[in-house]
């Protein structure tokens, strides 16, 4: 191994444990609002996917919200007797 | 009244009897189910019960956060990484209640309990066409899981 080779594989591995020592800064936490946003935006997203992102929701009772979503469509997200996650075409205000 | 609707004295009255069953039935049948409807809104495990009042019949009852992710784990229903999502997301949420029993209240509890029941929906989502049983076992221990996540002694004999 010439020794421009040895430098370059030397510098290289210090270069790498340089980036592995360095922690990321964590993200700051989410708020609970984000977190509501967060999870209507998910479960919507698996039957709905053009919704997008959450951007109004209300709740009308512990398993009930109603949803706006960043592309104007509104849903009624509701959980039944069962336990089924029902997810209804609501009205525009 | 005119005189001739007027109860004579020792008779039997017919209008003021009926009335009285009349009212009978509206206090029964009228402010019984408007009373409990404001219990349900004002006691929010009233109206947790009246949401998920007939969850199906499950043989095995899942008792825990980690019996869920088990059982998510090893569910066809869910992609793999929908599974690291989900899984992601119940240690997130075990996470916040540590902090919430620790003392640490950047979420007060109602707020919690928003945050269980959104990820038990989400988790519901995805479970309730594809797989029947653990759908029918999370639908079981929603309540169940709640009293443990919420009662700090029980929270910490698990996860301490």
């Amino acid at each position: 191994m010439s020794r421009h080779a040895a430098v370059r594989a030397a510098l290289c591995l210090s270069v790498c444990l340089l980036a592995s020592c360095q922690t990321p800064t964590p993200p700051p936490p989410l708020t609970h609002d984000e977190i509501v946003r967060d999870q209507l935006a998910q479960i919507l997203a698996s039957r709905h996917p053009g919704c997008g992102a959450v951007r109004l929701y209300s709740r009308s009772g512990r398993l009930d919200y109603r949803v706006e979503c960043a592309s104007g469509q509104v849903y009624r997200v509701r959980v039944s007797g069962s336990g089924h996650v029902l997810i209804t075409p609501g009205e525009n205000p | 009244m005119s005189k001739r609707f007027q109860p004579l004295p020792g008779r039997f009255n017919f209008l003021s009897a009926a009335q009285e069953v009349l009212w009978i039935f509206v206090i029964a049948f009228g402010f019984g189910p408007l009373a409990l409807a404001q219990t349900a809104a004002s006691n929010p495990a009233v109206a947790h019960a009246a949401a998920l009042q007939s969850c199906p019949k499950v043989k095995d009852d899942i008792v825990d956060l980690d019996m869920l992710a088990d059982g998510l784990k090893n569910s066809s229903a869910v992609g793999l990484v929908e599974k690291l999502r989900l899984k992601s997301a119940i240690d997130d949420l075990i996470g916040r209640f540590k902090a919430f029993h620790r003392n640490d209240k950047q979420f007060t509890l109602a707020q919690l309990q928003e945050q269980y029941d959104l990820l038990m929906m989400r988790i519901a989502a995805d479970l309730q066409d594809k797989d029947l049983v653990l759908h029918g076992q999370l639908c079981n221990a929603w309540a169940s899981i709640w009293t443990t996540l919420q009662d700090r002694s029980r929270f910490l004999e698990k996860f301490s």
